[in-house]
Order: structure tokens, then sequence, then C-alpha cells
């Protein structure tokens, strides 16, 4: 394929192709399969890196036919029983766990109040074990949305429920660099990520982005912002926000930032 | 249930071990059901995700022999991750009244996810071919980074240099895939 051609294709997906060269390309392509297979290639290419899913036609192919005989055997269908039989069994035996698990909380009441009589006669527990349990992952919106604007969005979300927070930084940051309508989920996840690659100020700084935003979350950015603090050690800077959550019921976490609060004096 | 390599494991499928799809039920399913309530999904959609991904790598396996690279179990969170993605564009389009699903059939959802699964893995594969740095400009290029930033950073001369230098890539990459057997028997 050679070199003009290509770039041809790359500036017809790209948009920077003039109006009236497209119209000949488009009749070059019609006309050609040869450049139609390569445009399509292009495409594909295009859709895998910015994470977007298109349906593709299944091709009659040899493949595609040993596929299909393979589907319709019962063999196949022997497989598939059994997997779903399994996922039935596994389902009964998860509800059972479910079971089990409020006698493990009735337990965990139990175990807890030794631990706080535990707790009144050792000390304060560190601002690090705090931080433990009182951050849960589960108090973040979420953010996944499936879309052209959104893939570093959704990809930044998707490194940082894998925990790897630099990577959600980076993907987090050109989302807002590119700019136009910004989810402002998007600063309580940095705020986040920042926190936990120990960058203290970074992360500060978009928890206050979305406080000061009209966003639903803001008063969300008031409970991070205070568990990044304590993250960070900075006790005494934790404990002012905190002071600001409980000070109205309305904020996110108000009764957890009072009992947090209680363990900080 | 221990396992060795992934191999060991697609051996087992091979010959429907239930032990062994009990094993991989137990080490998977409640990551793949976290991964799907987290996006816009409910528990018995990721059951019906993850028992799809499990059947459409044995029928892969049965069909033409798979070798996975990854360890088993990331393997399978990546497929279950993709045909979820393909879920929630389905599900996309019949919102939009203006396009009329037509319905596919099982054995045609099966065997269009497989293609766009090993169309997947190969597309992978092949950008690890590629220099650091052609992979790094096509992801920053497919995160709409600006073209100014992307020209500072890549020390380009100007936007249309940059234009130049993301054609280079995707051509290369292009290239790579064109060269792979696999590509010819997905077409």
């Amino acid at each position: 394929m050679d070199d003009n051609l290509q770039y041809n294709i790359e500036r017809y997906l790209s948009g920077a192709m003039p109006p009236d060269e497209v119209v000949d390309f488009e009749k070059l392509v019609a006309e050609n399969p040869e450049v139609k297979k390569e445009l399509n290639l292009f495409k594909e290419i295009n859709q895998h890196l910015s994470g977007e899913r298109d349906d593709y036609d299944i091709p009659n192919s040899v493949y595609t036919n040993e596929l299909r005989s393979f589907l319709r055997s019962e063999e196949a269908k022997d497989i598939q029983k059994t997997i779903a039989e399994i996922g039935e069994e596994q389902t009964v035996a998860s509800k059972r766990k479910g079971r089990s698990n409020m006698l493990m909380v009735a337990a965990s009441v139990v175990i807890f109040l030794f631990a706080s009589l535990g707790y009144w006669f050792l000390g304060n527990p560190s601002t690090d074990s705090l931080y433990v349990d009182y951050y849960s992952q589960e108090d973040l919106p979420s953010i996944v949305k499936r879309g052209d604007d959104s893939s570093s969005l959704e990809k930044g979300a998707l490194a940082f429920q894998d925990g790897n927070h630099e990577e959600a930084v980076a993907y987090f940051e050109s989302y807002k660099e590119a700019g136009g309508d910004l989810d402002p989920s998007v600063f309580l996840y940095l705020g986040v990520a920042y926190s936990k690659i120990e960058n203290i100020e970074k992360s500060i700084e978009n928890f206050d982005a979305i406080i000061t935003s009209n966003s639903l979350d803001a008063s969300k950015g008031l409970w991070f912002k205070a568990l990044a603090y304590l993250k960070a050690g900075q006790s005494e800077n934790a404990k002012t926000i905190l002071e600001e959550i409980v000070s109205n019921p309305s904020h996110f976490n108000s009764n957890k930032a009072k009992e947090l609060l209680g363990k900080l004096d | 249930m221990k396992f060795n390599s992934s191999q060991e494991i697609i051996n087992l499928l091979l010959v429907n071990d239930r032990d062994c799809i009990q094993s991989i039920y137990t080490r998977n399913l409640d990551k793949v059901i976290r991964f799907v309530s987290k996006n816009k999904g409910t528990p018995s959609d990721a059951e019906e995700i993850f028992q799809d991904a499990l059947f459409q790598i044995i029928v892969r396996a049965k069909v033409k022999g798979l070798q996975i690279n990854s360890s088993f179990d990331a393997y399978l969170f990546t497929v279950c991750k993709n045909l979820w993605y393909k879920e929630l564009n389905n599900r996309k389009k019949k919102v939009r009244n203006d396009i009329v699903l037509e319905l596919k059939g099982e054995e045609n959802n099966h065997i269009e996810s497989i293609l766009y699964q090993e169309r997947w893995d190969l597309f992978e594969e092949m950008l690890q071919k590629l220099s650091d740095r052609c992979r790094s400009l096509l992801k920053d290029y497919f995160n709409k980074v600006a073209y100014a930033k992307i020209v500072e950073k890549f020390s380009f001369a100007n936007e249309n240099s940059a234009f130049q230098g993301v054609f280079k890539c995707k051509k290369k990459l292009a290239q790579y895939i064109k060269e792979d057997a696999r590509y010819l028997m997905l077409k």
C-alpha cells in the first residue's frame, strides 16, 4: 500500500481532508476493495486506541464456519450447561456465605467493643490506621462512561480501580487538559489518587476545586480532603476540615466525621 | 486448587473439568461482579458476562487452540471487561430509538465477541512491538491531549510534524498487524 494513499486515509479519518478531496476519496474507496480494506484497518486501529467499541460484520470465513459448527454441537451445549450449573451452585453458596457474614458482623461488634476498651487504655490509634478504617472507595461516585470524550476519564477510572494510582493521575490529568465539559468527579478521583501517591499539595488542590464547585459531590470533597490530611499525618488540618463537616449535618458523612474527630481529640 | 500455568487450566477446561471451573468461579467472580456493579450493571449481569467469557475462551481453545501469555485470571478479566463494554454499547443503541436493533441470536453474539476479543488481543500485542515513544505518542493523541502539548512533549517542530508523527506510528502498527497471520483469519 503506497504511503500517499495511507496518508490520505489518515487525513480522511482525522477530518483533515478538505471537502472537495473527500468526494474524490470516497469514490476511490467505493471502487477499490484494497483501499477499502486499508481504510477499515485504520478505522479499527483508531477504534482500538480510543477505546471505542463498534460492531463488525461477521465474515464468512473458514474460521467463523468452524466456530459456528462447534457452537451448534452437543459438546458446546454440555460445556455451557456445566458452566451454568456451577454458576448456580456458586450463587447459592455465596448467599449462604452472606448469611454467615451476618454472624461475622455480630462477632465484629463484640470485637469492636473490646477493641474500643483497649483503645481507651492503650492511647490513640495512628492517623494512618484511622485513614484505613475510614477510607472507602465505595464513597466515590461512579464516573465510568463510554464515549468519545470520556475515554481517558474511563481509562483513569479503571486504572484507579486496579490500584494503579500514578497511571490514573496521568489519564485524569489528560482528561482535564482536553477541556470541555468536565465531569466534576474527576477532581475527587484526582484528589484521592494524588493522596495515594503522597502528593498532598496536588491532592488538596483538586479537593478544593470540587469543594468550591456547584457539584452535588462538593461535600464529598471535604470528607476526602480530611482523609488526605489524615493520610499525610497532618491531624490538625484534618481536624479543621472535620469540624467544618460536622458543623453542617447535611454534609457527606457528617456523623462519621464527628466520630473520627472524637478519635483524633 | 492450584495451577502452574494458564495452559494447565486450558487443558482442564478442554475436558470440561468441574473442579477447575469451580475454582475459576471462586477466584474471579467477585472481582467481575465488583467491576460490573461499578459500571452500571447488576450482579446478575456480571454472572451472565462471566459465563459467556468462560464459555468463549473454551470454544476458542477447542476450535483452534488458545495460548494465553498472561495469567489465566487476568485474561479472563479482560474478556469480561470487553464483553461488558459490548453489552453497554448495545444498551446505548437500544436507548437511541432511531436504530432498530437486529436480533442477532446467541450464536452470532458469541462469534462476534470471539472475533472482537481476538482482534483486541492482536492489536494489543502489536502495540507492544512499537517503540516506547510511538506508544506514548499514540496514547496522548487518543486521549485528546492538545496538539500544542504533544508538540512540546515530543519535541516536534510544529503541529503538522506532530500529525505526521502520529501517522507514522499508526502506519507501523498497521504494518505489524497486516504481517500477522491472525489478521487474515479475522477477515
